[in-house]
Parts: C-alpha cells; sequence; structure tokens
C-alpha cells in the first residue's frame, strides 16, 4: 500500500511538471494553432539557468526569474522561427519549424551549459514522513504551484480584458481583427504566456530533478500527450492530461517495466489522438434497416 | 492528339551509378552510397507526404523493419542476402500497411505526431527487445559481391540503380490510375469518391508503398554497413528525410537532389568541425541541423523544384466546336424502371433541420429536377443522395437495393455519377488528366471532350480555363466513364454558364436520359429546367411542397409563394 | 504531372555536388614531404546523449598533442590531429572512419567511444588495414582479437568484480541493479549478473531506466520494498545521480556502489551528506591528488593534469583516451608512419605505465589493461576520498 501512494504521489509530482508543459501548449495552439514541440525545451532552458543561478548563490527569487527570462527569451525566438501564414501544409511546416526551433535551442544550452548537468546546491530537503511514505516536501509544493498557475492562467482569460482579446483570437482571428484586436501580438502574448507558465516550471523541476541540455526532448512529448487529452483547447483539462499521465508513468513504471514509461506514453499519444476519430466511427453507426423497421413495427 | 510524355529525367540517377564503377577513393564512394540510400527513402516519403498529403515522420521506423528482418533472417537462417532482403521489403510495406491503417485516420499535423510516436515506440522496442541485440545491434551482416568490384563501389552502385528504379516505378504510378487518384485526393476527397475511388486504400497504398521504398533503404544500410543498430534509425534521422522532402519540393526527381543537399551539408559540416575547439563541436552540429531546416522552410519552401518551369497552354477552344461527340452508351433497362427511391429524407445541422421529409423517385431515362428558393437544403438532398453525408434519418435505394450506409466511392462503382455545386475538378492536373481519373480508357477522353468542345484545351491544366471551361470538364468527366451511369446527380451545373454552354449542357443531359440514366438535377435556373426536365421536385426549408410536370407545377400558387414570398397585396 | 525542368539549372545543381564531393576527395591527396607531421584521426562522440564519454577523451587527446607538439613532435614530427565528431550514429562514424581511412596520411585512427560505432568500425578496420583504438567497451570489440583493433577501456567485469568483492567484505548479500537503457547499461546489466553469481550474491531485482529520464522515485519505491541491502547503479549520466537524489527523496539509507560514470560533480550536489554511503569504482585519475608518487600510475596522471587549465580536471574517460594516445605515440616513436608496422608495435606495447591502469598487448589479447588502475571512492565533505 505505501508503495502505491508513493508511486502516487512521485507521479503526482511529475505529472505536475507535464501539466505545466501542457498548458502552455493548449494556449500556444488555441492562439496561433501551431504545435510548439520546443516547448519542453523552454523548460529545459528555465532548468538550467534556475540551478546555475542557484549554484551561483544568487538567491532563490533571482534565480526564479532568471528561469522565466530564459523561458521567455527561448520562446519569443520559437515564435520568430515558426509564425507564418497559410495552409494545411503551413501547419506541417510551423510544426517542422518548432521541431528546428528545438534543436537550435538544444544546441545553444549544449554549447552554453556543455554536457555537464546541474542540480541544486547541496541541502537536506524537507522530507515529510508518512508512515512508511517519505514524501520531499518539495514535491508537494510542484503540486501546489502547479495549481496556482492554472487558476491564474484561468482566472487571467476569463476575468482580464487582455485575456479576453485572447481568447477571441483564439476562437475567431478574423472576427478579433474586425474589433481592433492586435492578433499578431495576441501571438505573441500567447508565446509569452507559455513561457511563463514553462520558467515556473522550470524551477519546480530543478528543485526536484535534474538539469541537462537534452531534457526537452522527452518531456515535450509527455507534456503534448497530456495536451492532446485535454484536447488541445482547455488548459484545465490539459494539466488534469498532465497529472494523468504522470501517475500512469509511475504506476507502470512501479508495477510493469520502468523502461516501458517512454513506449507507453507514445501508445498513449496514440490513442489519444486516435480516439475522436474512432468515435466518430463509431457515433455514426446506425441500426440496419430490418431492425429499425422491426422497432417500428413493435 | 497524341499524349505527350515527360521525357525520362530519372535516368540521370544512373549517372551517379556509374559514376560509381570508375571511383575507387573510399571515402566519396561511403558518402555517395548514403545519399543514394537516404535518396530512396526519401522518395518513398514523398509519395506518402506529396501524392497523398500525410506527412509521416516514422520513415526510418520502416527502414528499421526492413534492416532487422533481413538481418534477423541473414544470422539466424543463414538466408543469403537477396532473399532476406526481399524478405525485408516485404515486412517493412506490410508494417507500413498495418500502422498506416490505424494511424491514417488522423489528419494533417495529427497524423504527423501519430507518426512521430511510432517512430519513437518502434526505436524503444528495438532498443530494449534482446532479439535485435540492443543498442549494439547486429553485426556480421552480409555485402554485396559483385565482381569487379571493391566492397565499397559494390552497395553505391546498388543503390543508385535501385534509386534509378524507384524513380521509374513512381513515374509510371503517378501517371497510372493510382497516381491520378492520389492527385485528386490532395485536392478533394469528394471528387474523389465520386470516381469511384476508396479514398482510405489509396491512402493505405501510398504509405505501404512509402514502406515498402524504406524497406529498400533499410536492408541497403545493412549490406553497405554489415551492422545494424537503433542509433540509425533515430527521430534527427527521420527529420533529416523530411527536410530532403521538402528541400526538393514538388517532383521527385528534386528529392532526390534534396539527399544530396542535406547528406552533403552534415557531411561538410562535420568535416569542417575538425578543426574546431572540443567543446564546440557538439552544439553545433545541433545548430546546422536546425538552420538548414529553418533556412529551408522559411526561405525556400518550393524547394529544388523551383528550379522547374511549368509549361502551360492557353485554351482557345470555342465552346461550339465538336469534332468527335461522344453519346453515352445505352443502359440495358426499361424505361421508367426505378432507379434511386428516398423515403423521408432528414438531416440535422445542429439544431436547424435542412432537409425534414422528403421523398423522391427517379425512373431510367427520367430526367427530375429539384428546385426551391435558397436555402430550402436542395443540395443537402443531393449530397445525402450521393453518400457524401451520413444519412441520420429515412433510406435510400439505388435500383431496388438499399444503399443507406454506403460509403459515396461504393456508389459510384456501382453506377451513381456526380457533377457538384463548388467547383471540385483537380486545378493542378491538365484537362486531360482530370477526365482520365475517372478511370477511363485513353480513347474515351477526346471524344468526351469533343462533346463539351474542349478538345483543344486537352493539355491545359484546369487552373487556366474560365468557370463555364471547368464545368465542361466536369461534364467531360462523366462522358468518359467506361459504363454509362445508372443515376447521374447533379448539383447546379448550370450556374455560371454562358447560354451557348448551357445548351450544351442540356444536350448532354438529354443524351444521358436517351441512353437511360436516371437524373436528378439540382437547379435554380427554373426557365433552364421547365425546358429539361420530365418531372420536377419543389423544396421549400427542407420540405417538399409540391411534386410534378413542369407545365402545371409552376403555376401553381405554393410554388409562386415560396420563391416570390407570400406577401400577398390586399386588394 | 506536366513539369518539365530546366535542363540547364538541374545541371548545374547535379554539377556543383559533384564538383564539392570531388573537393572532399581532394583533401586526402598526401603530402610528401621528408617531415611530414604524423596525423592521426579521432571519430568520438561529441555530441549527442554519448558525449559525457566521447568529450572528455577527445579533450585530453587534444591536449596531449599540443604537448607533444610543443616539446618537439616524435622523433621529429609534429603531430596533427583530425578529431570529427560520429555524434553517436553508426553511419557518421562509419563515413568518418572511411574518411580518415581513406587518407593515407593518417597512420591510425583512435575511435570510437561508442560501442555500437566501434562496431562498426571493427571490420573497416580490419579490411583497410589501419590501427583502430577503440575506447569502446563492449567485450565484442577483443574477443575474439582481430589484427588491427586495439581495445583500451578498463574491462567492465573488472569494475563489477571489484564492487562485489568490496560488498563481500561488508557482508552484502541481497542486492537491487539499476542499470541504464543504452547499450552501456545493457552490456553492464549482463556482466553484473554473470560477476554476482560467481561472487555468491543474489540478485533480487533489476531496474532498467532511462538515464535521462525525469526521475527514478517509482524504480527506487520498488527497490527498495524488495528489502536489499544495497543498490549497484551501472547508468550513464546523469543517471547515477537520479538514483541518488531519489534515495535521498524517499529517505532510502542503504549502501550504494556504482560505476564511474558517477564521478561526476554534479552527482555529490545531487546526492549531499548521502554520498558517504556510496562506493564508487573508478580509475585513480579522479582521486588525482590522492595516488602516492609510487603508483604506476602516478606518472602519466599528473603529467594529463599539468595539462589542464585552472579549474578544470581530466576524469577517468579523460584517462582512457589519454592512454590510448600515449601508447599511439610510443609506438609511432619505435615503428614510424607504417600503417602496418604501427600495428605491430602497439601488439608489442608492454607494461606501459598508463593513467587508468598498466598496458600490455599481445596477438591472443587485445584488450590491453587489468584491475590494477582501479580505486573504490566515496563523497566526503563534497569530495571524494577513498573508500576504506
Amino acid at each position: 500500500m505505501e508503495a502505491f501512494v508513493q508511486y502516487l504521489i512521485n507521479g503526482l509530482a511529475v505529472g505536475g511538471v507535464f501539466a505545466l508543459i501542457a498548458i502552455g501548449y493548449v494556449v500556444v495552439f488555441r492562439v496561433v494553432r501551431i504545435v510548439n514541440i520546443a516547448q519542453g525545451d523552454l523548460l529545459a532552458a528555465a532548468t538550467l539557468v534556475f540551478l546555475w543561478l542557484m549554484n551561483a548563490h544568487a538567491g532563490l527569487p533571482a534565480a526564479i526569474a532568471g528561469a522565466v527570462a530564459a523561458a521567455l527569451a527561448a520562446a519569443l525566438f520559437v515564435e520568430r522561427i515558426a509564425v507564418t501564414t497559410g495552409g494545411w501544409f503551413d501547419d506541417l511546416r510551423a510544426f517542422l519549424l518548432t521541431l528546428a526551433a528545438s534543436q537550435l535551442i538544444q544546441g545553444a544550452l549544449l554549447l552554453l551549459f556543455g554536457t555537464q548537468y546541474l542540480t541544486m546546491p547541496a541541502s537536506a530537503p524537507p522530507i515529510i514522513a508518512i508512515g512508511d511514505v517519505h514524501v520531499n516536501g518539495v514535491y508537494l509544493l510542484v503540486i501546489a504551484i502547479v495549481v496556482l498557475a492554472l487558476v491564474g492562467l484561468v482566472l487571467f482569460l476569463e476575468r482580464t480584458p487582455l485575456g479576453w482579446a485572447m481568447l477571441a483570437t483564439a476562437d475567431d482571428p478574423l472576427a478579433a481583427r474586425l474589433c481592433a484586436v492586435p492578433i499578431r501580438t495576441m501571438g505573441v502574448l500567447a508565446f509569452a504566456i507559455a513561457a511563463v507558465v514553462a520558467g515556473i516550471g522550470g524551477a519546480a523541476y530543478g528543485a526536484v530533478a535534474i538539469g541537462s541540455w537534452n531534457a526537452g526532448t522527452t518531456l515535450s512529448t509527455a507534456g503534448f500527450a497530456a495536451a492532446v487529452l485535454g484536447g488541445m483547447k482547455n488548459p484545465t483539462r490539459a494539466a488534469i492530461g498532465g497529472f494523468v499521465l504522470g501517475i500512469l508513468q509511475a504506476l507502470v513504471s512501479g508495477y510493469a517495466a520502468s523502461y516501458l514509461q517512454d513506449p507507453l506514453t507514445f501508445v498513449f499519444l496514440i490513442v489519444v489522438l486516435l480516439a475522436p476519430a474512432l468515435a466518430r466511427r463509431v457515433a455514426r453507426r446506425r441500426p440496419r434497416r430490418a431492425a429499425r423497421a422491426a422497432a417500428v413495427a413493435a | 492528339m497524341t499524349a505527350r510524355r515527360a521525357a525520362p529525367w530519372w535516368l540521370l540517377t544512373l549517372i551517379p551509378a556509374i559514376a560509381a564503377c570508375v571511383v575507387r577513393a573510399p571515402y566519396p564512394l561511403v558518402v555517395l552510397g548514403t545519399i543514394g540510400i537516404d535518396a530512396i527513402a526519401a522518395v518513398g516519403l514523398a509519395i506518402t507526404l506529396r501524392k497523398a498529403g500525410q506527412p509521416s515522420l516514422a520513415q526510418t521506423t520502416f527502414m528499421a523493419v526492413g534492416a532487422y528482418t533481413a538481418s534477423l533472417l541473414e544470422l539466424n537462417a543463414h538466408w543469403p542476402l537477396l532473399p532476406a532482403g526481399i524478405a525485408g521489403v516485404a515486412a517493412a510495406a506490410l508494417a507500413a500497411w498495418l500502422f498506416g491503417a490505424i494511424l491514417l485516420n488522423l489528419e494533417g499535423l495529427y497524423f504527423a505526431l501519430g507518426t512521430l510516436a511510432l517512430n519513437a515506440a518502434a526505436v524503444a522496442v528495438f532498443r530494449n527487445a534482446g532479439v535485435f541485440g540492443n543498442d549494439e545491434g547486429l553485426q556480421g551482416l552480409a555485402a554485396f559481391h559483385i565482381p569487379g568490384l571493391s566492397s565499397d563501389q559494390a552497395p553505391t552502385v546498388v543503390a543508385w540503380v535501385l534509386v534509378a528504379a524507384g524513380l521509374y516505378l513512381a513515374t509510371r504510378l503517378d501517371r497510372a490510375r493510382f497516381g491520378r487518384g492520389l492527385r485528386m485526393l490532395r485536392e478533394s476527397a469528394k471528387v474523389t469518391q465520386s470516381v469511384g475511388f476508396d479514398p482510405a486504400s489509396l491512402k493505405r497504398s501510398a504509405f505501404a508503398l512509402s514502406g515498402a521504398y524504406a524497406g529498400v533503404a533499410g536492408v541497403l544500410l545493412t549490406a553497405q554497413l554489415s551492422v545494424v543498430n537503433p542509433s540509425l534509425f533515430s527521430l534527427g534521422n527521420s527529420i533529416a528525410l523530411v527536410a530532403m522532402v521538402i528541400t526538393g519540393g514538388e517532383s521527385l526527381l528534386a528529392t532526390v537532389g534534396g539527399a544530396v543537399v542535406i547528406v552533403l551539408v552534415h557531411e561538410l559540416s562535420r568535416s569542417s568541425l575538425q578543426y574546431a575547439p572540443v567543446t564546440l563541436v557538439g552544439g553545433i552540429d545541433l545548430i546546422v541541423n536546425g538552420l538548414v531546416l529553418v533556412v529551408i522552410l522559411r526561405f525556400w519552401p518550393q524547394g529544388l523544384t523551383s528550379f522547374a518551369r511549368r509549361r502551360s497552354r492557353r485554351a482557345e477552344a470555342p465552346v461550339e466546336q465538336r469534332a468527335v461527340a461522344a453519346k453515352p452508351a445505352a443502359l440495358p433497362v426499361a424505361q421508367g424502371t426505378p432507379m434511386l427511391v428516398a423515403r423521408d429524407i432528414g438531416h440535422r445541422f445542429g439544431g436547424v433541420y435542412a432537409v425534414d421529409g422528403a421523398s423522391l423517385g427517379v425512373g431510367a431515362g427520367e430526367i427530375l429536377a429539384v428546385i426551391g428558393p435558397n436555402g430550402a437544403g436542395k443540395t443537402t438532398l443531393l449530397t445525402i443522395l450521393g453518400g457524401y453525408h451520413p444519412l441520420q434519418r429515412g433510406e435510400v435505394d439505388l435500383a431496388g437495393e438499399p444503399v443507406d450506409d454506403v460509403a459515396p466511392f461504393r456508389r459510384a462503382r456501382r453506377g451513381v455519377a456526380a457533377t457538384f455545386q463548388h467547383m471540385e475538378v483537380v486545378e493542378q492536373m491538365s484537362v486531360r488528366e482530370n477526365v482520365l481519373a475517372a478511370g477511363t480508357r485513353e480513347e474515351a477522353v477526346a471524344p468526351a471532350l469533343g462533346a463539351v468542345g474542349l478538345l483543344d484545351a486537352a493539355d491545359a491544366y484546369v487552373s487556366e480555363l474560365s468557370f463555364g471551361q471547368q464545368r465542361m470538364v466536369e461534364l467531360a468527366r462523366v462522358l468518359a466513364r467506361d459504363e454509362t451511369p445508372r443515376v447521374l446527380l447533379m448539383d447546379e451545373p448550370a450556374s455560371g454558364l454562358s447560354q451557348p454552354e448551357r445548351a450544351v449542357l442540356a444536350d448532354v443531359v438529354r443524351a444521358f436520359a436517351a441512353a437511360g440514366t436516371a437524373v436528378v438535377l439540382v437547379e435554380h435556373d427554373v426557365a433552364f429546367v421547365a425546358r429539361l426536365a420530365d418531372r420536377i421536385l419543389v423544396l421549400d426549408h427542407g420540405v417538399p411542397i409540391a411534386e410534378g410536370v413542369p407545365q402545371t407545377l409552376l403555376r401553381e400558387q405554393v410554388v409562386i409563394d415560396a420563391y416570390l414570398g407570400s406577401a400577398a397585396v390586399p386588394a | 504531372m506536366i513539369v518539365r525542368p530546366h535542363l540547364t539549372r538541374r545541371l548545374a545543381a547535379s554539377g556543383a555536388a559533384v564538383a564539392v564531393l570531388a573537393l572532399a576527395a581532394t583533401t586526402a591527396v598526401p603530402q610528401a614531404q621528408s617531415n611530414a607531421p604524423y596525423v592521426i584521426g579521432a571519430v568520438l562522440t561529441i555530441s549527442g546523449s554519448g558525449a559525457n564519454f566521447g568529450q572528455p577523451s577527445a579533450e585530453a587527446i587534444r591536449l596531449l598533442v599540443k604537448n607533444t607538439n610543443d616539446h618537439g613532435g616524435i622523433k621529429g614530427h609534429k603531430v596533427e590531429l583530425r578529431l570529427q565528431d560520429d555524434g553517436g550514429d553508426t553511419q557518421r562514424a562509419r563515413a568518418a572512419f572511411s574518411q580518415l581511412a581513406d587518407d593515407k596520411s593518417v597512420v591510425a585512427v583512435i575511435g570510437s567511444s561508442a560501442s555500437p560505432a566501434s562496431l562498426a568500425i571493427k571490420p573497416i578496420a580490419n579490411d583497410k588495414q589501419i590501427p583502430d583504438l577503440t575506447l569502446g567497451s563492449s567485450p565484442l570489440l577483443s574477443h575474439p582479437p582481430t589484427p588491427y583493433v586495439f581495445q583500451f577501456p578498463v574491462p567492465t567485469m573488472l569494475r563489477a568484480r571489484a564492487l562485489y568483492d568490496e560488498m563481500k567484505r561488508r557482508n552484502v548479500h541481497k542486492i537491487a541493479v539499476f542499470v541504464s537503457n543504452d547499450d552501456y547499461g545493457q552490456v553492464s546489466e549482463k556482466i553484473l549478473d554473470a560477476e554476482a553469481q560467481r561472487a555468491g550474491i543474489a540478485i533480487d531485482d533489476t531496474e532498467r531506466f532511462d538515464a535521462m529520464g525525469a526521475n527514478v522515485d517509482s524504480e527506487v519505491t520498488r527497490a527498495k520494498s524488495k528489502s536489499v541491502d544495497a543498490f549497484i547503479v551501472f547508468s550513464a549520466d546523469p543517471g547515477s545521480a537520479l538514483v541518488a537524489k531519489s534515495m535521498v527523496n524517499q529517505g532510502v539509507t542503504i549502501p550504494a556502489y556504482a560505476d564511474s560514470p558517477a564521478v561526476n560533480p554534479g552527482f555529490l550536489q545531487a546526492a549531499g551528506p548521502s554520498a558517504s554511503r556510496w562506493t564508487v569504482v573508478t580509475t585513480k585519475i579522479d582521486i588525482a591528488d590522492l595516488v602516492r608518487p609510487n603508483d604506476p600510475s602516478y606518472k602519466a596522471i599528473h603529467e594529463l593534469v599539468k595539462l589542464y587549465p585552472a579549474g578544470q580536471k581530466p576524469n577517468h574517460f579523460s584517462g582512457t583516451g589519454a592512454d590510448a594516445y600515449n601508447v599511439l605515440a610510443a609506438a609511432l616513436a619505435k615503428a614510424g608512419p607504417d600503417r602496418v608496422k604501427l600495428r605491430q608495435a602497439i601488439e608489442d606495447t608492454k607494461n606501459f605505465d598508463g593513467a587508468t591502469g598498466v598496458y600490455t598487448f599481445s596477438p591472443q589479447n587485445h584488450q590491453g589493461v587489468g584491475g590494477e588502475g582501479l580505486a573504490l571512492i566515496t563523497g566526503e565533505g563534497g569530495r571524494w576520498k577513498l573508500a576504506r
């Protein structure tokens, strides 16, 4: 039983990071219609900068600010590269451009930080013991941060004029334009929001895990799977998707085999992608004519 | 009018094969061989990506299937290279077919992401399942032994010969019905169905074909390296293949050029970094990869095909010219036999009923016109009859057999032909090719084009024709069918046509009716149908309000009210 | 499609491609001069996920080459280093090796640092008859021995054995094994299994995990539930640090043993005070200050350490690369730039004091070093100390 609870908490903490990445995907996709596969790399960049600053004894607030700044820089870079106009092929083109941006960011991180990985400066973490279950207090903090970020985002989108402008752009760019909403700026803002979320997530991730230049790839995929689960539309559902995926990974890792984690994410992703299409197929099935006639006669 | 054949540019790819027989230096041979292998995989990918419009990031996965299958057969069952290779290609094609069946339910970007996930999952399997040798992979694989060629020359020569063969095959398929079907698919799924292609089957076939090419590339890789391991099939390599296709642009030959460009860029960047400080090398490599993609995608989307020029012909044919007119062959069915019967058709879009309880029946040789004011639900009804909307309520019979849930392409194969309100001709194909796509023989094209007066414009691109002429192409496509359709559904065929063009249209419709086709015609132009139709059905707000012969029907008050509004002026 | 490519431009494009290839080929022209430099090739993984193995070796070799040249070269001939990155990709390694082997002025190649790439290079080295000094650790590279391939890393088997011997000393009977999910981890798993049986230690749990993953909490939880006496970790970076961190997070206080990749400043930080419960096997170069002057590896280690700028140190991977270069340099001094003679000279190497051990090759033994250069270390106060 304790093992199960331990897996659960492990999963929630990692899932929290996935949730933050997923939220970033959703915000960008809704406004700009681009799947930003570099989202995980934004977080990795934030993590590295955060840990670097912490190791340089810059203090927690400065380190967090640095993390967000790094994510912002990376996000605006991606925006510059990937946002173009156009039809179906340009959806693919934009996606490939974010893929290219991801490689460029990873290259830059490799140049800046080398192959060394960074961790928090040595300090005893607050271990909270609940029975036989030992939890690093920072994990709980991560979960709390995710929830706060999510609430903050939803409030922003639904209660502030700027948030409404963004939602308008997301729902109907043409109409938004007609109402004098600067949609190009809204696009940049979407990336910026994704970056802030990634920055905070990066700091949290650095506190519980390790910063390395290539952490972005796995994180991007997991975050994307979570976002798709949330329908790519709703940040709250995406966040839930992130937690679900994190828990699933932890459980599979715990009860089956740990190297199945990554394949699980991918299968999960495929299933989630296929589900709407298959559901539509099933919904379209109509009862056979004979059955209908019998139903009418009865 | 002879068909013009494009020159065999694919023969150019035999030049590297010949060069490889002469050059002895190993390093250039290795690079050339790598380019050839990647070119095969890239051309295969181009078939799926460009021709079928499905962007796949899993091409290296099928390369891996081919490579590992061949390797395992060689090592464990001691098969020689050739049969093992063929088995590898077959395995790759089969895997592509199977995964295609699952993934091709997705569109565009989501399909790309699904293939990305497939690629990653496959790499995980190859790395973890012991039978594949894990990360170290398998060693000691068979190589090509060709007398007179060194161990570096042999795989390179074979690779480029296969590139040439692959291009030839792709070109032949492109010009065959399969290729035309794919091109139609990219432009319009509706039209593809209406000429009898199953879009899902087309896509699966294209994907399986790409898989076969990937399998060939994978087997060649094992013969070149004598080892196989998962690092060869990473996501980075998948992305490189996509970059090659995009660099190439539309033309398959240019895709080979794309392979040349991408491989050379990587080789040059790697060898020029020999002199750089060690710590910079890794990062720079990634940056080069990323930059190449960005530069191509942002600044050169046409790719190498932009070096090509399109030749086009101005359409000059006046409509009256009818050199050799086509007449649809008579159907062996008695006049008036019920062909298409619809009962109580209902269709909702959200909360609104577009069609609510419409029934109709058309017999062989009859022309039924469906008229009504805007928004009456005429087009919706017609598309339901064709099968392009799922049937929500009601029943549809074709020649006495129920076709409620039958897909449009199957109805097309059973003799239902359709023309659409919004132009559904394929812009990027020539007039001739649009007609040929209907699955006809070459000989049927000229008479069909003659009947609609487009004989002289046969090789022009449809995008260059006038609206009316494009309509005529649609008609010609129906005329050119091997078998006269049993039912012809036409959605506002006369709209946008000039008077002479309407006359041609009316003639064609009458010719079909004379041959025994049951014609259902949705039309706005009441005068046009008044002279043409045998019976008229009037719809208003989705409900049939009157039915009868033109002479009496059009005088009925309810019809006039529907069109003009019933604001009766009080006396 | 009726698309007619413009003939002139297409020919120009393919002509350019051919020209470039020709250019690449001409870089292979050998120089015929009397004091021509000795050209050494190196194919190492400097980018990608295997970079942790390849970069330190590359750096060490570069520094040593510069040092050689600063002291007049080898018998008056300068040494020229051509370093190529294979990025962990077998095809690139193969092309890089081919390019180097093609160039008649290249006398030998050090490479690759990754086993899959090295396995692809092995048949070519023998085919083209150019000496290949490999830094890959797969036993397949030297069993059976092939004439032109020489293997330099200390065998994983000996490192595993050193740890198991220590475990026996400390009465450890049941363990959980953690291996990274790559070729290093996979090969290690088999060796750890075999050596555990030999040592009479029971493996109650085996965890294969992604060294690049987010964390290994679930794996540690599961291993913990099996009530073992100790963990043993053979993982690429940053796997060992992940395990250490996870153990701290979950309050797991049993001892842990690890292979040399754990020697990384990030590990000490991640483990914090718990580092004192870890015993790591590595070559003595990682604790260079603690090596005694009468140790056979003292000289090689300190000559290497001197070459590094302030604040940077060589590690165990650097040591392997350095040893490969030094053996090669000694053989070059004896035999000159003829590939066949050079191969013989390398094979004739006996009792060569390297930074990671004493190297002896023979026609039957192309895996030249034993476990004499190994040491067991542990983390104390943020630094590595000898364990005992």
